[in-house]
């Protein structure tokens, strides 16, 4: 009888085991490179690129017509040594490239940018677009305090995509990528 | 009972447990889910709530199902090694459920996998794919067309404007001229003209969309340059009249925007119905391309549905199998239980009825037949116990009997009606010389030989078939050399009810000392009226003998009157001594008993006969530690004077006498054995040796032994004879110690 309990024990364990093993795959080598914040015309300026977030399954989806949206989470905090660190700006940005095919041109709009879009036949255009953020204005400087260290931190992830008649609900276990970079950080002293 | 209430305390803690454990396990999902599926914030909470529960609940039936059945399964199985009751059954059962929807699940599984890919690849295939690339291309060249189209009338407008310098301010009612010609001439449905700063210089406009507001172009637009630095862009406007595809370019033609004098746009209206076809298509091959994509996954998906389904079906019949073989099995261990309890003697065992089914019925039954066992064996213990007294009570009244048979002096011999001996009592063992072993449970004519079987046949066939119940039968035996004389009673033993023969019993008795009694009773009396009739005339012969003598002696000359008077008193004398002896026999006196030394009394009697050089020698062995014995000295002294006496006569005067003593303290009897090398007793000698008047001798009256065997008789004492080794006789006297 023991020997029942203690294999069924195990035959659970193993399920379980199945279901817990399951974690998000690292994004395939996506991260965030280029991470730099420059001061500027009085404000702080932000700058990132995303690499290796595009693969072909990606490429392949946009082509098919679904939108792909990159979120850029940024945070700019005032770095304290015995307290929290104390916020100074947060922003979620966040780009959109989409396809039309029958015109065969990649339409990019980056919120950031307001209603000013990338239209373009090339996908090496809009994918560079897509992956980067170049003179993102962060705060003003004068929000700033002299020789303090201050910590910009970047993530970017890439919103799950819906896919047609509802089939997230079902396939909501496929996922074509988990593009999500870790959180990285940049130290300055201002 | 108790083994159930037991069962169902444990059932109970194991649904606690399990309903605890699935609270944790649903958390522990939750959580785990939370991290894996992140379903967006534009799906309202209480949706991704719902989803959560049901995937939850999904998966959690799943695991448990699986667990469950598994459990079970290796249960059976271990249940099936122990050789545990009922598992054999629940085999059976279970792989039956199991091959019956295995079979059909596999088959339409299989089915269904393969009418699914049919199906997919159908929906997916090379026609479709054509067919859609085709549409889509048709869409794409017409609005290649057209931009082509475009692209050659801006050209051609572009250097004329640049060429007629149509751009100077001053021209523009020129310029607006021109572009009219131009919408005429080429059918264009408008034709417009920028300013660098995105601001419209003047246009011309078809009469179909003259009606409909169409709006500027954009600056951002306007700026925008083609594929490869192409030098016309194109855009579309959706209007109510229809989609209203502008191409832009740069004047002069093939300037770079941001050196551009102006900008050129030329439009064509494509009609509502045609720019929402062109849609339709393309949201088409976007959705069949985005589904494509989907292909595998949705594939992958239907296959893990329908194994989920066809486990869940094959999982369920096998725990229905489980239930099913449950619910027989369980009854019929329970049965198998119970006969083991009632065959151990338990009977007090019954079982509970679950089901009102056959089996309950069953159940029911059990119970009955247990229950009327257990009466049953009340009852019989009851018979026993009551039995047991019984026989008790009859063994105690046989063992009285017994104890009565063996203790009475008359023998008593049962006989049944199929002619065994039944029962001997001591006394007739005794009495005829038998041992228990020779005689009880023989048939009696194995026991019996010659006239003796004779007589008994003749006795039995009386009582059994003439009729009589009770036959008197006097008769003479010889037992161990001694005759005897025994009366024999037989009586039928007939039932009391039906008077069926069942046997015989024999009452016997021994009337042989009776019998010596009354004849020495009677020959004293004899002797005495035969003494006292005889003494009396002697006395008067012989004193007319004397009397003849004395007067007619002395004068009687004659020899023949002296010898006349001398034999009739010498005969005279004879008689008077006869009768004397005859008066001696006759009135014995009574033993007057006191404590003697036999063996003193035995030599003092030896040496009366041990001369020197006499021809008889006496040899005497006796214990010198004897007790006393209450004898009468006197009469010990004649007994044994007769016997010597007779000794004598029979050695003819030289022989030897052994007189040996020896005392027997557990009989409490001291035996005398007096032996002689004479010439020995004959067998009819010995039967009438202690008889008055017998004698062996040619002279005597007999009656030596005779006053021998009374004067022991009076001392409580036996004597018998017997023949000596090698020659001669022996007399064995037992007295009382």
């Amino acid at each position: 009888m023991p020997f029942v309990f203690r294999f069924s024990g195990l035959v659970l364990s193993c399920l379980l085991l199945v279901v817990v093993c399951h974690t998000p795959a690292p994004a395939d080598g996506a991260r965030l490179s280029e991470l730099s914040v420059t001061p500027s015309e009085g404000v702080l300026v932000f700058q990132a690129t995303v690499a290796g977030a595009f693969n072909e399954k990606m490429e392949a989806a946009i082509k098919s017509g679904v939108p792909v949206t990159f979120t850029f989470l940024i945070r700019a905090a005032r770095v304290r040594r015995m307290w929290f660190d104390r916020d100074v700006a947060e922003y979620r940005v966040s780009h959109t490239i989409t396809y039309d095919n029958l015109k065969e041109e990649f339409t990019v709009h980056r919120s950031w940018e307001g209603e000013k879009t990338l239209v373009t036949k090339s996908l090496d255009q809009a994918r560079n677009a897509m992956v980067r953020i170049e003179g993102l204005p962060l705060c003003s400087l004068d929000d700033l305090e002299r020789d303090t260290v201050y910590r910009v931190s970047a993530k970017a992830e890439l919103d799950k995509l819906t896919l047609p008649l509802y089939l997230h609900y079902v396939l909501f276990f496929v996922s074509f990528w988990d593009v999500e970079t870790d959180w990285h950080h940049v130290d300055f002293t201002y | 009972m108790s083994g159930l209430d037991e069962e169902e305390r444990r059932r109970r803690k194991r649904e606690g447990i399990l309903a605890i454990v699935l609270l944790v396990t649903v958390a522990v999902l939750t959580y785990l889910e939370s991290r894996i599926i992140q379903f967006g914030a534009d799906i309202p909470v209480s949706n991704t709530v719902l989803m959560f529960i049901f995937i939850n609940i999904n998966l959690l039936l799943l695991i448990l199902l699986i667990f469950l059945v598994f459990r079970n399964l290796v249960k059976l199985f271990y249940d099936r090694k122990q050789n545990v009751m009922g598992a054999r059954l629940r085999t059976r059962l279970v792989v039956a459920f199991i091959s019956l929807t295995l079979v059909p699940a596999i088959v339409l599984f299989f089915f269904s996998m393969s009418f699914i890919t049919t199906s997919i690849k159908f929906w997916f295939n090379v026609p479709v794919d054509h067919a859609l690339e085709n549409s889509l291309a048709v869409g794409k060249n017409m609005y290649a067309h057209i931009e082509d189209s475009n692209r050659f009338f801006l050209k051609r407008a572009a250097y004329q404007i640049t060429t007629n310098n149509l751009l100077r301010p001053y021209r523009t009612e020129d310029l607006s001229r021109y572009i009219q010609i131009v919408q005429r001439e080429f059918h264009l449905n408008t034709v417009e003209v920028y300013s660098p700063d995105g601001e419209r210089i003047t246009y011309a406009v078809s009469p179909e969309i003259e009606a409909f507001p169409f709006g500027t172009v954009s600056v951002n637009d306007l700026k925008k340059t083609g594929m490869e630095k192409d030098t016309v862009f194109s855009i579309s406007r959706n209007l109510p009249a229809g989609e209203l595809v502008s191409s832009i370019c740069s004047i002069p033609f093939g300037q770079p925007r941001e050196k551009a004098e102006a900008f050129l746009v030329i439009s064509i209206l494509l009609p509502p119905d045609l720019s929402e076809s062109l849609t339709a298509i393309s949201r088409g091959i976007e959705e069949y391309q985005q589904i494509k994509l989907l292909k595998e996954p949705i594939q992958s998906t239907y296959y893990i549905v329908l194994s989920i389904v066809a486990l869940l079906v094959v999982f369920c019949a096998v725990w229905f199998g489980f239930y099913i073989a449950k619910s027989l099995t369980n009854p019929i261990m329970e049965l198998a239980k119970g006969l083991e309890r009632v065959s151990a003697g338990d009977l007090a065992y019954t079982i509970e009825r679950l089901a009102d089914d056959e089996i309950g019925m069953l159940v029911s039954s059990f119970n009955k037949m247990t229950g009327d066992l257990r009466a049953g064996r009340q009852q019989i213990e009851a018979a026993t116990q009551a039995l047991e007294r019984q026989k008790d009570a009859l063994e105690e009244s046989r063992l009285y009997m017994e104890i009565v048979l063996n203790n009475i002096s008359t023998g008593v011999i049962s006989i049944d009606a199929g002619g065994t001996i039944t029962t001997i009592n001591k006394s007739a063992r005794k009495m005829l010389s038998l041992s228990h072993a020779n005689v009880l449970n023989r048939y009696y004519a194995n026991v019996l030989t010659d006239r003796y079987l004779k007589l008994a046949n003749e006795m039995i066939a009386t009582i059994r078939d003439g009729g009589q119940d009770m036959v008197e039968l006097p008769l003479r035996l010889t037992i161990s050399g001694t005759p005897r004389s025994f009366i024999i009673y037989l009586n039928a033993l007939r039932h009391d009810k039906t008077g069926q023969y069942m046997g015989i019993v024999m009452v016997i008795d021994d009337l042989t000392e009776l019998e010596k009694a009354q004849r020495m009773a009677a020959w004293r009396e004899v002797a005495r009226r035969i003494a006292h009739e005889v003494k009396n005339p002697l006395t008067p012969i012989s004193l007319s003998a004397q009397r003849l003598k004395r007067k007619f002696g002395p004068d009687a000359d004659d020899p023949v009157f002296e010898e006349c008077i001398r034999t009739i008193l010498d005969y005279v004398d004879i008689i008077r001594n006869l009768v004397n002896e005859f008066a001696a026999f006759a009135k014995f006196p009574s033993a007057k008993l006191a404590p003697c030394d036999l063996v003193q009394i035995i030599r003092e009697t030896a040496d009366l006969y041990s001369e020197e050089d006499s021809p008889v020698t006496f040899t005497i062995d006796a214990p010198t530690d004897l007790p006393r014995l209450n004898l009468d000295r006197q009469q010990i002294k004649q007994a044994l004077i007769n016997l010597i006496e007779n000794a004598i006569t029979a050695m003819e005067g030289a022989g030897r006498i052994t007189i040996t003593v020896c005392h027997d303290p557990a009989a409490m009897k001291v035996v005398l054995t007096f032996a002689d090398t004479g010439r020995g007793l004959s067998e009819a000698a010995k039967n009438n040796l202690f008889e008055p008047y017998f004698s062996t001798k040619k002279s005597g009256m007999g009656l030596g032994l005779a006053i021998v065997s009374s004067i022991i008789a009076d001392h409580n004492g036996t004597i018998s004879a017997h023949d000596n080794e090698p020659r001669g006789a022996r007399f064995i006297i037992e007295l009382p110690a």
